[in-house]
């Protein structure tokens, strides 16, 4: 595998096998801990792209809670840091909760200008699991939070 | 000529117009804000508003507590409930979450008889208001109600309507802050910066 991004003195634990043809990685974003699982095409995606790509976990804070994951080609140097860190090789996660003036759900093209949300303490608003895929030539992704039922 | 006690009361007026402003602003800016909520309603769509303000404002750092009464007792069960009627509810419109673009857009028009009779269709309604939400990203039910725990909002019951409605505390999460009466809930409410009745 090849890595393009600066990790520093981190190393990665392995990819663990999980179910349904999935692997998993934990990690930690403002001192929370993160459940990564990646499916089979997303790590082949992954080994066959030149640059890193960064999935932003976005929570969007409106008149309803919108979660969105966003996935960025990223070029140069990415310095992890409680904000964004990385998976596996050429993949960080990033969280990144935002607010708006204006309400709007949908993903419109003219969507109102994103503000970063003044989370107080944001590591209790990092979300819980984040799952990857790959499929019909698009990045996709998922995530959210425990619940007790 | 002025009295000394005249000449002193105006010193002291026009001390206090000089350093009260900057003072209260230090107050002011120095200040948790807080937000009280009082949630009745146990409804799928009435369940958003309350979790919906309450972790946006925990987000922010205020202090938070939701008094849960009547029907809203219903969010603090450990399995919810949460069921949307679109019968006798105008407002709602009926959409449906697949499909194309158009499809999605059309307002069904559902007559009453039809919501009344038909069995199971508040089961249709909620499935479909469900997906809708999830199609958009929007976080459950539950996730807000995770998202509020995690952020310290203060949860209280109603005790009176948990005796009235026969529930017992048992069917509710464990993290319900206290069961208390609105003579408890009500200076909270009083002191609060933001105060809101859903």
């Amino acid at each position: 595998m090849k890595f393009i991004g600066n990790m520093g003195e981190m190393s990665l634990l392995p990819l663990r096998s999980g179910r349904k043809n999935k692997v998993t990685q934990q990690l930690a974003l403002y001192g929370k801990e993160l459940r990564v699982s990646l499916s089979r095409t997303a790590l082949q995606q992954l080994q066959q792209s030149e640059m890193p790509v960064e999935a932003e976990m976005e929570l969007y804070f409106s008149c309803l809670i919108r979660k969105r994951v966003l996935f960025h080609q990223r070029t140069g140097v990415i310095t992890p840091d409680q904000h964004i860190q990385p998976v596996t090789d050429g993949l960080f996660v990033s969280f990144n909760p935002v607010t708006t003036a204006a309400c709007t759900i949908a993903e419109y093209p003219d969507e109102p200008l994103k503000a970063p949300m003044p989370i107080k303490d944001p590591g209790r608003f990092v979300p819980d699991w984040l799952s990857l895929d790959y499929r019909k030539g698009k990045w996709a992704g998922e995530y959210g939070f425990k619940t007790n039922t | 000529m002025a009295t000394p006690n005249k000449d002193m009361d105006q010193w002291l007026s026009n001390k206090l117009d000089e350093l009260l402003p900057a003072k209260l602003e230090a107050i002011k800016e120095s200040k948790t804000p807080s937000m009280a909520i009082i949630a009745t309603k146990g409804t799928l769509d009435w369940a958003y508003p309350p979790f919906i303000l309450a972790s946006t404002s925990a987000a922010l750092g205020w202090d938070t507590s939701i008094f849960f009464t009547f029907y809203g007792l219903l969010l603090l069960k450990k399995e919810l409930p949460c069921e949307v009627s679109p019968l006798g509810n105008p407002a709602m419109p009926m959409k449906m979450p697949f499909g194309p673009q158009w499809f999605q857009d059309f307002d069904w028009p559902m007559p009453n008889v039809l919501m009344a009779n038909v069995p199971g269709f508040e089961k249709v309604a909620t499935g479909l208001m469900k997906k809708t939400f999830k199609s958009k990203g929007v976080a459950t039910i539950e996730e807000l109600r995770s998202l509020c725990l995690e952020a310290d909002v203060k949860m209280v019951a109603c005790q009176m309507t948990v005796d009235v409605f026969g529930f017992n505390q048992d069917e509710f999460i464990p993290e319900v802050t206290d069961y208390v009466g609105a003579t408890s809930f009500l200076p909270v409410a009083k002191d609060s910066d933001v105060c809101l009745f859903i």
